[in-house]
């Protein structure tokens, strides 16, 4: 009886103490509630958000344009891949990816490249929300049209769009494989959507007026 | 009040607690039961999916991994396996089926159907934790995440009534239907089969039932071997036997049936 006693308190004092540990000295709370419960885990769902590539200007949380995409847009097109570390569909469509901007792997946690389209800069900002800052995992709700519904992989083209007499920063939110049911299909979606970006791009990007987008 | 109703109280107040996500409130705890946090209204993270996400294919992140087990580890020493008889909402749903798996027809089907081998058959949850949650996470890539039937049950389902056409099926979704049937046609035939033989939390759970404080304490030498006790135990243990059975769930069915008295919830050594 007292050797079970001993046990216990033993085993209590080192599992709470451990959990303290991680509650309070590690981010691992944060980490557990800003990805694994914040984005929709679409392996647990089996499923796959439906979404029609259009484009549009007002945010999906109605916060700005983040700073480091609107410098990125003023040399060309921007292309934002949202990820994160544990997702099999991620993985299916890293290559693809990797593939249209000529890199042989995305295993790093943020990426910033550029490629020509066209005769356009396409930036690709690929970003790994487990291990970005704020200010980039923040820019994952502005994009992210589905709110709850939405999740990674995501896919954000933004280009300029001409909207009512003014040029303005336009958007369009994929997911996954980006409705189709392969990932090379996918990336022949994002392909194409790279391309009209581009088209817009060049069409609009001489009437952009920085100050119209501090809405 | 009778335990069986303080039971149904305290599996209601979890079921809600763990949908608290309806209401934005989203934490980053770890659910002390299987709950899938692909549920629309979930308010914590599953820990099995929490456990894939830190040993994903060959990764090893020791902080997201020891999180869900030292909390595991906490609330098994001081309740055991009370969780899953009194806290887990996939418990309360087998509560709602137990009555339905006890009728004679399904009986008759049940023992038909049953294999020899199922004495043995609780040993599975604990390969299902080792070789689906770990191993295969580690070596592979997801796969409990992809065909699991809680999942299905609390996160697929919702998220296809509330989101009407606007989702489509995965590549792994005509399989976790499948599974889904299985795991419906299972806690039907079998009352608390999901927890007797497949539930990897369970298996988690388990072993901290032969030193939680919280256990079923039983005055074996006053004992009638009346086997009421064993009869309503929906876990299958034998009761005046079972010495801080790793299956016992704690939920008090053998206290409620004893006529004795003999048998009641301690809490200590």
């Amino acid at each position: 009886m007292k050797k079970l006693l001993v046990i216990q308190i033993v085993l209590i004092i080192t599992f709470s103490s451990s959990f303290g540990y991680l509650f309070f000295a590690t981010d691992t709370y944060e980490h557990v509630q800003s990805t694994i419960v914040s984005v929709l885990c679409l392996s647990c769902i089996k499923l796959e958000p439906k979404t029609v590539l259009s484009f549009s200007f007002e945010t999906a949380n109605n916060e700005p344009f983040p700073d480091f995409v609107l410098e990125n847009l003023s040399k060309g097109v921007v292309l934002l891949h949202y990820r994160t570390d544990a997702c099999a569909a991620c993985d299916q469509m890293d290559p693809m990816v990797a593939s249209l901007f000529n890199l042989t792997s995305l295993e790093e946690n943020y990426l910033v490249v550029t490629s020509r389209f066209n005769g356009v800069n396409v930036t690709l900002i690929h970003i790994n929300l487990d291990h970005v800052n704020e200010n980039l995992k923040r820019s994952y709700k502005v994009y992210n049209i589905l709110g709850d519904n939405g999740g990674v992989p995501m896919f954000s083209l933004i280009t300029f769009g001409y909207d009512r007499g003014t040029v303005k920063p336009a958007y369009a939110t994929g997911y996954g494989f980006l409705g189709e049911k392969t990932p090379m299909q996918g990336k022949e979606v994002l392909k194409q959507l790279i391309e009209e970006g581009v088209d817009m791009y060049i069409q609009n990007h001489q009437g952009y007026i920085p100050s119209h987008n501090t809405e | 009040m009778r335990l069986q109703i303080k039971r149904l109280l305290s599996q209601t107040f979890f079921l809600i607690l763990a949908n608290l996500g309806a209401f934005k409130i989203k934490t980053g705890f770890c659910y002390p039961f299987f709950y899938c946090h692909g549920c629309p209204a979930a308010s914590a993270g599953c820990p099995l999916g929490t456990i894939e996400h830190a040993v994903y294919k060959g990764k090893l992140d020791w902080n997201l991994l020891l999180y869900p087990l030292v909390f595991f580890g906490v609330i098994g020493m001081v309740f055991g396996r009370a969780i899953c008889g009194w806290a887990c909402p996939i418990g309360l749903l087998q509560r709602i089926t137990y009555p339905i798996s006890q009728r004679k027809t399904i009986k008759k089907i049940s023992q038909r159907f049953a294999p020899s081998i199922l004495p043995y058959a609780r040993y599975i949850k604990y390969v299902n934790l080792v070789l689906l949650v770990f191993l295969t996470t580690y070596f592979i890539g997801f796969m409990f995440t992809d065909i699991c039937p809680v999942g299905f049950l609390t996160g697929t389902i919702p998220i296809l009534i509330l989101n009407f056409g606007e989702f489509t099926p995965n590549q792994f979704f005509l399989v976790a239907l499948i599974i889904f049937v299985f795991f419906i046609i299972l806690i039907i035939l079998s009352g608390r089969g999901w927890c007797k033989y497949f539930c990897p939390l369970g298996a988690l759970l388990a072993p901290f039932n032969k030193v939680s404080l919280l256990h079923i304490d039983i005055e074996t030498d006053k004992c009638l071997h009346c086997n009421l006790c064993s009869d309503a135990c929906p876990m299958g243990i034998d009761v005046p036997n079972m010495n801080r059975s790793p299956e016992c769930i704690l939920c008090g069915k053998c206290i409620d049936v004893c006529p004795q008295k003999i048998i009641k919830f301690k809490v200590g050594s």
